[in-house]
């Protein structure tokens, strides 16, 4: 028995085995091998390691919601870094929070996942739930059901916590009636104004100003400033510099991509119907024939069909099928509607679904576009392409001419497509148009290799994919300006302190007068009054803000006394607040209102108490970021 | 070893499993054994874990029914006795306790808090109920043992929360300043929400104490209203010590301005009195 088996072993049986048996392990981890070699991590919490897809594909999410919320009228470069930083927050948080629930043995059954999907309107067709939609949507997200509905899973996990958290604090009677004197507090507020006008002695003196500018001369520093030269390599040039083509050459482009200019012939045609019943073809062919002999005398193809079509979505229409292409209908239906005329009736066909007979009402036949039509886009299609493959090759030769001859950047600019620019002086924080608005360009220009060694830039790139390289063209450097320049400015500046100063002065001899009783003597020397008192809520606009603001914060005058406070109301000016009484009028009953507020507080709370809980979990976890990953 | 003949190597093999079969049997036996017991076991898990989730989600949706009826209660309180003989130490039974807690008065809800503080596995879940009960502790003016409940706060990042408690009570005590000062270390957090910050923020104006907002040059002494003259108290008086102790020097001028508080400021030419 075994030298059986040891001689069939050296048959081609055996071989087969063998074969089979090594193709699962030639192909053992090649997806590795296509996918690029393995991902690179980003972060790591408690072992578990966040992928740098997911990471930048969750960046690219929220730069095209930011995008599309300010409408493109918004530079996003500089935002850039706070939104990175602020993704891989949530992207940690979220896997704090998911680590957390699913060591709490939270878990979303089929039934619950199942009630989620059907009642999202995302997914309803007329209100209600629809397969094709829903697996038409999450395709349109890139993502596989099973994927999606894990990912719903977690969501809904995460939720669940969330949710309860949210729900789940409440505030106490006394809270909620301490909540509602305050809401409808009003307190009776009278404020003095000290204008400028109390100011006397406002004149500067040039020894003031003198003094003032030695003290401070560092601020009246000028920026440094440098302007560039730079050749700039770009596609549209490039594009451009491309010689015109020859018509040949379009030609075999254009055949090759016909399919693109063709339209696909189309036939509208009605239809009637005729089951096979039982098997019984005779009997069907029968009536089918019997109805075309109707038809040819003259009876309606339409009002038949509604009769007699078995095909009763169509035959409520009088049998219309509207327009279809090939490929759309069986083949011996559209083989024989590509034999009949428009008006025409055919004779029966059979098809899986019984006996036909189709009248065809129109038809559109194929279409090509012409050449000399479609020539304009062939030829910048062509360019376009042609300017890609060179794009690599000359942006190359730019970067080794730019390091073998860092002084100069004259044998660059006379590479093909590149064209050489310059800009006036700027400072190295100052945002720029073109070029200058991007900081890695402005930075580059100030860099010690740039700047100081006088050398060729290193090749850079701008967010539209173009590539320069750059070199000092003028330098300024920082200078602190003449007195004379400064003056002007300065004197205003000192004016305005001692406008602000006198006003100050005033408001607290008012303050002072108050207790000593000299106060109506003050007033009227400066020609000062008191606003009418006036009831006033928090978020009234009655007072100037500042007034209101301070007024809320005074406490509770005691009667028969009022509350008094100064505070500066603007950059020059001063005011004396007078707080005389507060009410607080307590509703009767719950209305719509207070309920709502109350609400509001509630979840407010809770919302706190829930970005405590994620921050003391995240405290609990070992989180690693892997800042050079995060590039 | 070699065989001779096939028919020696036949014998070889029978010998072999005339010795060994019984523990290679006994060896497949455990090995399915174990296999399919392990998925009957993770079966089982995911179904217990599906029914605790169901449970919680019960009684989340009950809280949020604003009209609460007897039907509700019951089947609310059958999810929750569920949960808390089948799923002591979980975040469900936690959370599902806390929202119980919401729906009851005084005492129950404490009881419901303290079963959370009790059986929790997650510390902050404790934490959290913690505070919900001294919430309640401090509505009831039993505010020693409250304190007490605060110092039992395991992680520091509701900090916060405790402090607008404090706050609360030496609010409620009458220490305005002490008061304040515990508001405003409650505000430091960055965790707080905008609606909840705000109203800390309003209790915390509404006590009148100024100092370390404008600057202390500024807090000025505070005057009767009269429609004559104003005379002085310090704010501070007034505030931290409230309305009934005036200081006598004021009593003259009390007596002036029981007159009408039509135009409470000065604004009329009266002439100022001395003092």
């Amino acid at each position: 028995m075994l030298q059986n088996i040891r001689d069939k072993s050296q048959g081609w049986l055996a071989w087969v085995i063998v074969i089979f048996i090594s193709i699962p392990f030639a192909l053992w981890g090649i997806q590795s091998y296509l996918g690029g070699g393995g991902s690179v991590t980003v972060a790591e919490v408690n072992g578990v390691e966040l992928d740098k897809n997911t990471y930048e594909n969750a960046v690219q999410q929220q730069v095209y919601r930011f995008q599309s919320m300010m409408q493109g009228k918004f530079d996003i470069t500089s935002l850039l870094p706070n939104l990175r930083q602020e993704t891989l927050e949530q992207m940690i948080n979220e896997a704090v929070l998911t680590q957390t629930v699913e060591a709490q043995g939270f878990r979303i059954g089929n039934a619950l996942l199942q009630a989620q999907i059907q009642t999202n309107p995302q997914f309803q067709d007329n209100g209600r739930f629809s397969t094709d939609m829903y697996h038409a949507k999450v395709r349109s997200q890139q993502m596989s059901t099973p994927e999606y509905e894990s990912r719903m899973r977690q969501q809904m996990m995460l939720n669940q916590l969330r949710e309860g958290i949210l729900s789940a604090t409440a505030l106490t009677e006394t809270e909620q009636q301490t909540l509602q004197t305050l809401k409808n507090q009003q307190r009776l507020v009278s404020y003095l104004r000290v204008p400028e006008s109390v100011a006397t002695a406002t004149a500067v003196s040039d020894e003031e100003i003198k003094a003032y500018y030695d003290a401070n001369s560092a601020d009246y520093a000028t920026p440094e400033k440098v302007s560039i030269d730079y050749v700039l390599l770009s596609r549209e040039k490039l594009a451009e510099t491309i010689k015109e083509v020859k018509d040949d050459d379009l030609q075999v482009r254009y055949e090759s991509q016909i399919d693109t200019y063709t339209t696909k012939p189309e036939w509208q045609a009605r239809h009637i119907l005729i089951n096979i019943e039982d098997g019984d073809e005779a009997a069907a062919l029968k009536k089918a024939e019997s109805l075309i002999e109707r038809l040819n005398k003259e009876e309606d193809f339409a009002a038949l069909a509604e009769e007699f079509s078995a095909d009763t979505g169509s035959a409520k229409k009088g049998g219309d099928l509207g327009w279809f292409e090939p490929g759309q209908m069986v083949k011996s239906f559209e083989d024989t509607v590509k034999t009949l005329k428009s008006g025409e009736i055919s004779s029966p066909v059979k098809s899986q679904f019984g006996y036909h007979i189709i009248k065809l009402l129109d038809a559109k036949p194929e279409t090509t576009k012409p050449f000399a039509e479609v020539k304009e886009e062939l030829l910048k299609s062509h360019k376009k392409e042609e300017a890609d493959s060179l794009f690599y090759g000359v942006s190359e030769d730019m970067a080794n001419l730019a390091f073998e001859q860092p002084d100069s950047l004259a044998s660059i600019a006379e590479l093909q497509g590149i064209a050489q620019h310059s800009t006036e002086l700027f400072a190295k924080n100052e945002q720029g148009e073109g070029i200058l608005s991007t900081e890695s360009i402005r930075k580059a220009a100030f860099s010690g290799q740039v700047l100081q060694e006088g050398r060729n830039s290193e090749v850079l790139v701008l967010e539209n994919g173009d590539q320069l390289v750059l070199r000092i063209k003028d330098h300024e450097i920082s200078q602190i300006q003449a007195l004379e320049q400064v003056k002007a400015q300065i004197t205003k500046q000192l004016k305005q302190e001692k406008i602000k100063q006198a006003t100050e002065t005033v408001g607290k001899e008012v303050l002072t007068a108050l207790s000593s009783g000299a106060q109506q003597a003050l007033l009227a020397q400066h020609q000062l009054n008191w606003s009418a008192p006036q009831w006033v809520n928090a978020d009234d606009l009655a007072l100037p803000s500042a007034v209101l603001k301070a007024a809320f914060k005074m406490g509770t005058p005691a009667a028969p006394n009022a509350l008094y406070q100064g505070i500066a109301l603007s950059d020059t000016e001063y005011a004396v607040i007078a707080l005389l009484e507060l009410k607080s009028e307590a509703d009767e009953e719950t209305t719509p209102k207070l309920k709502q507020d109350l609400e509001q507080q509630q979840r407010g709370l809770g919302s706190t108490e829930y970005q405590m809980l994620l921050s003391g979990l995240r405290q609990n976890a070992d989180i690693k970021i892997y800042q050079q990953n995060l590039k | 070893m070699k065989y001779e003949t096939e028919e020696e190597q036949v014998e070889a093999i029978k010998k072999w499993w005339k010795e060994n079969g019984n523990s290679v049997l006994i060896g497949l036996t455990l090995g399915f054994g174990l296999l399919f017991g392990w998925r009957f076991w993770q079966g089982h898990v995911q179904t217990q874990a599906e029914l605790a989730s169901y449970a919680y989600e019960q009684v989340l949706n009950a809280s949020r029914q604003s009209e609460a009826n007897e039907a509700l209660q019951n089947s609310t309180a059958n999810s929750l006795k569920q949960l808390r003989d089948d799923h002591t130490g979980s975040a469900y039974t936690a959370l599902a306790s806390l929202l119980d807690a919401k729906q009851k008065k005084q005492a129950p809800a404490q009881e419901s808090l303290d079963w959370v503080i009790s059986h929790s596995e997650l510390k902050e879940l404790k934490d959290l109920a913690r505070l919900h009960k001294a919430r309640l502790l401090v509505a009831e003016k039993n505010f020693d043992v409250a304190k007490t409940l605060l110092a039992q706060l395991q992680n520091t990042v509701f900090k916060s929360l405790a402090e607008e408690l404090q706050g609360d009570m030496l609010a409620a005590q009458g220490d305005k300043a002490s008061a304040a000062e515990s508001y405003d270390k409650a505000l430091q957090s960055k965790h707080l929400q905008a609606t909840h910050r705000s109203w800390i923020q309003q209790k915390r104006d509404a006590l009148g104490v100024s100092e370390g907002i404008i600057s202390a040059a500024n807090v000025v002494p505070a005057a009767t209203p009269a429609p004559e003259v104003p005379a002085a108290t310090p704010v501070e008086k007034v505030t931290d010590k409230a309305t009934q102790t005036q200081p006598a020097t004021t009593s003259a001028t009390v007596a002036e301005s029981t007159a009408p508080l039509a135009a409470p400021v000065p604004i009329s030419a009266t002439p100022v009195k001395p003092q």
